[in-house]
């Protein structure tokens, strides 16, 4: 038995997805979520071995989804309204999708391609997507953060500076500060280059919250935030501070 | 000098040219009627004179460009003018005296300086009416220019008009939001086959409206409005619950007439940006008030502004607002409010006649 969770934030779509799979023997829906929270909270509990995943939903998509079940994501037969966007992000990674309306025929050689693949086991590397998706969505304008059971949506005008941990970073936003499992040089190449800048090995300033640099040794400088935290700029992070801020 | 727009083009030269030729021509005429002076002797005197007030006046387009001959400042111009006038014709004059002396000592055959005496006032005139004369062609020019520029300018504004109507043409077809709502057929017709009925005749009513109206200049609002709720009993179906609307309309409003597809791009910006990508959805408000001389349109609908993944283009309210510049010019207006939690687009347009 295959068992199978639906992701899609239309009622109809829903509907005609599980009017078809109730017709094929060999599977048994676990699950239906109606966006994106719920997605993340059902999958690690449910273990689908498949999940139909849309991508246009509201607050997190389809892609989103992915990027933050991360290790934990399962195999996924994405769906998707017509969006050039999204169409383009699946054939630059080649995955296989189902467009919307799904028709029988399409859907049952989607499952084939899947029992064929589940019976040679292979892990499914869903990074070069993640990757090309991120690529078309930079300067990104939100940050998503999962800790535990909550998901974070930080928006990246909210924060004030990230620092290097290790493989992790953390993102000190206004409110509250997160740690992330991403790299810095990563990060930075898909944060806006205007607002933020690296100002150190470990540091990535936003100068939207710089209120002054100060010198209280030569040759050793920090940077002053508006709440007055001050961090560490490296001779080779004043050069990308001088040249971001001359250039307004 | 050569900045004078006379120089600007060969029409201008020609213009020059024979108006410098003839003016020349009469100038030495008279002055030898006046002073008993040979045409040789004259335009001996006088070429050199009158190349040099030709230079002289090319230069008083620095002047004209910097006087406005019209507004508050008039008699600054007129004076400064006068004094300018005075000023190059005393030095015009100067100058011919110094060049009768030297003609004095090359050529023995008469008494330059007398002559020049004789002329004296004779020369003034001249040299004020000449003054006059560039003053007026440069003041003429410029007028032309600013008028060329008005036209300019105006056409300019009406091709972008016309290109902003051209692209909200092509987007009131919709082959995106055709595709997704025929998309919803299938599993209607499955489900609940009275709602699938209704889905299509919505959709051809809103095809219909497009087709018939993409040409037309003006609708009555009443037709606009059924539009618009076609438009959004389609979405009603994708979004279920998630979709509430608010109707609030003025019914003194309805006969008015409004350029096509006026309110569809604010309404679909408003389930795109404000409702889709909120987890609940919520309330889209349609709100149409009229006064003696416009009718005003609010559409509100809720706005978190960091939950949209996309990023709005804003193009589709840019077209809007260049159609509206050019349908009623300043009497048309878009205005976007926005707030924590809410964004809110405010149309007026002014009231008309209704539509036959």
């Amino acid at each position: 038995m295959m068992r199978v969770l639906i992701v899609d934030d239309e009622d109809l779509s829903r509907q005609a997805l599980e009017n078809f799979l109730k017709e094929v023997a060999d599977v048994e829906l676990s699950g239906v979520c109606r966006n994106g929270f719920e997605a993340l909270e059902s999958i690690p509990k449910l273990k689908p071995d498949l999940v139909f995943l849309d991508i246009q939903m509201p607050q997190l998509n389809g892609f989103d989804v992915i990027e933050l079940l991360g290790e934990q994501a399962p195999a996924v037969i994405f769906v998707t309204a017509f969006d050039e966007y999204a169409l383009k992000a699946f054939e630059t990674a080649a995955l296989d999708y189902l467009l919307k309306p799904v028709q029988a025929e399409r859907l049952a050689k989607a499952l084939d391609k899947y029992r064929r693949q589940a019976a040679v086991p292979s892990p499914i590397s869903f990074a070069p997507f993640i990757t090309s998706h991120q690529a078309h969505s930079a300067p990104l304008s939100r940050i998503l953060v999962r800790d535990g059971q909550e998901i974070h949506i930080v928006p990246t005008a909210e924060i004030m500076y990230v620092k290097a941990e290790d493989d992790y970073v953390m993102l000190h936003a206004l409110q509250k500060s997160l740690l992330k499992l991403e790299r810095l040089i990563r990060l930075e190449k898909m944060l806006d280059p205007r607002f933020f800048c690296r100002i150190h090995r470990s540091y990535l300033l936003n100068i939207a919250f710089l209120e002054r640099i100060e010198a209280p040794k030569k040759e050793s400088r920090v940077a002053v935030l508006k709440n007055e935290e001050a961090l560490p700029i490296s001779r080779q992070g004043f050069g990308h501070l001088q040249k971001l801020l001359n250039a307004d | 000098m050569i900045s004078s727009p006379l120089f600007r083009s060969r029409n201008h030269l020609v213009f020059l040219g024979l108006l410098g030729g003839l003016l020349s021509g009469g100038i030495v005429f008279f002055f030898t009627a006046a002073t008993q002076a040979t045409v040789r002797e004259a335009v001996l005197l006088l070429l050199p004179a009158l190349a040099l007030e030709m230079f002289l006046g090319l230069l008083t387009w620095y002047l004209c460009r910097f006087l406005p001959l019209e507004g508050p400042r008039l008699a600054n111009t007129v004076a400064a003018h006068l004094l300018a006038g005075l000023s190059i014709n005393f030095f015009w004059l100067a100058s011919i005296y110094a060049y009768s002396q030297l003609l004095d000592l090359l050529f023995e055959t008469r008494s330059w300086s007398v002559l020049f005496n004789r002329a004296l006032f004779f020369l003034a005139g001249i040299g004020l009416g000449l003054y006059v004369v560039f003053i007026l062609l440069h003041y003429l020019i410029m007028a032309l220019e600013k008028t060329q520029a008005a036209e300019q300018e105006a056409l300019e504004q009406k091709l972008s008009a016309s290109q902003a109507e051209l692209s909200s043409l092509k987007s009131t077809l919709h082959p995106h939001f055709l595709f997704n709502s025929l998309a919803m057929l299938p599993p209607l017709i499955a489900a609940a086959p009275q709602k699938a009925e209704s889905l299509v005749g919505r959709l051809s009513d809103f095809l219909l409206y497009s087709l018939r109206y993409s040409r037309k200049v003006e609708v009555p609002m009443a037709e606009e409005l059924e539009h618009v709720r076609n438009f959004l009993e389609i979405e009603g179906l994708r979004l279920g619950e998630r979709l509430q609307v608010e109707y609030r309309v003025d019914p003194s409003v309805l006969n008015n007439s409004v350029i096509p597809f006026i309110l569809q791009p604010l309404v679909e910006n408003a389930i795109k940006h404000g409702i889709r990508p909120a987890l609940g959805g919520g309330t889209l408000s349609i709100v149409i008030t009229a006064a003696p001389a416009f009718l005003q349109v609010m559409i509100r609908n809720p706005y978190k502004r960091n939950s949209a993944a996309g990023k709005s283009s804003g193009l589709g309210l840019e077209t809007l607002r260049k159609r509206l510049a050019g349908a009623y010019g300043d009497a048309g207006r878009l205005g976007i409010l926005q707030d924590q939690n809410e964004f809110t687009v405010e149309l007026q347009i002014p009231r008309q006649r209704k539509v036959s």
